[in-house]
């Protein structure tokens, strides 16, 4: 397969992780906010859900990104700022999903704030490796 | 029944050193993957030649070649090419140079015109003299096929193949300075 072929992949792979995590992030505040609501503990639970399919989520888009590239980590420009916000994004969300795996039986109870302020620390990045991808695709 | 999952004993302390040392862990490990698939697919990269040998270097007459040549393709290698084909010219951001399989004219087309998004024209920078040296200094990286060099020699007798691949041991013998690494 040629790399624009991989590039394509890279396209279709990256935004389930986005919107997985960016979702999970969501609706685990929102049950942090309004511990009272009714559906607080479905909420919690698919926010569990989603961080784990979206840490999955996150192997294919690596691999097609690096494939694409021929296997290049920093890279100039650009693809350097893209890659200086992918890699803390990456450790992040496979640490946060082994975290949340391991710390007991957590899918139904809501996460505590450290947990909440690191997935937002995630997304920030993660929208900054989207801002940084966009701008190396636009070219200048 | 709503409240069951608070009432239950809490795991013995959920945000606990061992889960997030683990996690940390686990962090580590993904980047070191992704490490570990980046050197993996470089290297693969930098020894898979990106053209095809073109039968056109068995006929084409060749550039001619000397020990000083190569020096001064050496230098302006340094100068131009180095920073993506490595200072050794084993590839880095662009592929490894030993052994390109592909013709003169073609090196010399591809140092001229460039390739869209992948590599820059040197039109503006480096003439024909140019161009010259850096083939020579490029074929004494090596020249490509057995079979390749066994057909120039066969048409341009021993003595051309044998400047043309071992001029960096020529140089060495002939106390020709190799160009100080940058
Ligand atoms: C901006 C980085 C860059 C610079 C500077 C650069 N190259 Fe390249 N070069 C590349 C890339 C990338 C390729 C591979 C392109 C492809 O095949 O898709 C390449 C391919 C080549 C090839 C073909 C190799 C093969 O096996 O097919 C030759 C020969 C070459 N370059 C010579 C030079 C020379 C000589 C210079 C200096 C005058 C130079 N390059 C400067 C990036 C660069």
């Amino acid at each position: 397969m040629n790399n624009e072929m991989w590039a394509k992949l890279h396209g279709a792979t990256v935004h389930f992780p986005i919107a997985l995590i960016l979702c999970s992030g969501v609706m685990d505040a929102s049950g942090f906010c309004w511990p009272g609501l009714a559906t607080r503990r479905g909420l919690n639970v698919a926010g569990y859900w989603t961080l784990m399919l979206g840490a999955l989520g996150t192997v294919p888009a690596v691999v097609s990104g690096l494939v694409m590239s021929n296997g290049v980590m920093l890279g100039h420009d650009a693809m350097r700022f893209h890659h200086l916000f992918v890699w803390p994004a990456f450790a992040l969300i496979v640490g946060l999903a082994v975290w949340r795996a391991l710390a007991g039986d957590f899918a139904t109870r809501k996460p505590p704030a450290g947990y909440l302020a690191t997935v937002g620390l995630a997304t920030a990045l993660i929208m900054g490796a989207g801002y940084w991808g966009g701008e190396m695709m636009l070219g200048h | 029944m709503n409240n069951l999952d608070e009432s239950r004993p809490r795991p013995a302390s959920p945000a606990g050193g061992k889960s997030i040392a683990l996690a940390i862990l686990a962090a580590a490990l993904a980047l070191a993957s992704a490490f570990g698939l980046s050197m993996g697919l470089r290297r693969v990269e930098s020894q898979t030649s990106h053209q095809q040998p073109t039968p056109e270097v068995w006929f084409e007459s060749p550039t001619p070649t000397s020990p000083a040549l190569v020096a001064q393709g050496r230098t302006l290698f340094l100068a131009s090419c180095a920073h993506c084909h490595g200072a050794d010219a084993r590839g880095d951001e662009g592929p490894d140079l030993h052994d390109v399989r592909v013709s003169d004219r073609y090196i010399a087309h591809l140092i001229t015109h460039g390739i869209p998004h992948e590599m820059p024209s040197f039109a503006k920078k480096h003439g024909a003299a140019d161009i010259t040296a850096l083939t020579a200094y490029l074929r004494s990286l090596g020249n490509g096929s057995a079979f390749y060099c066994l057909v120039v020699r066969l048409r341009h007798g021993a003595r051309w193949t044998a400047t043309r691949s071992t001029s960096m041991s020529l140089m060495k013998t002939n106390g020709t300075r190799m160009p100080p690494r940058p």
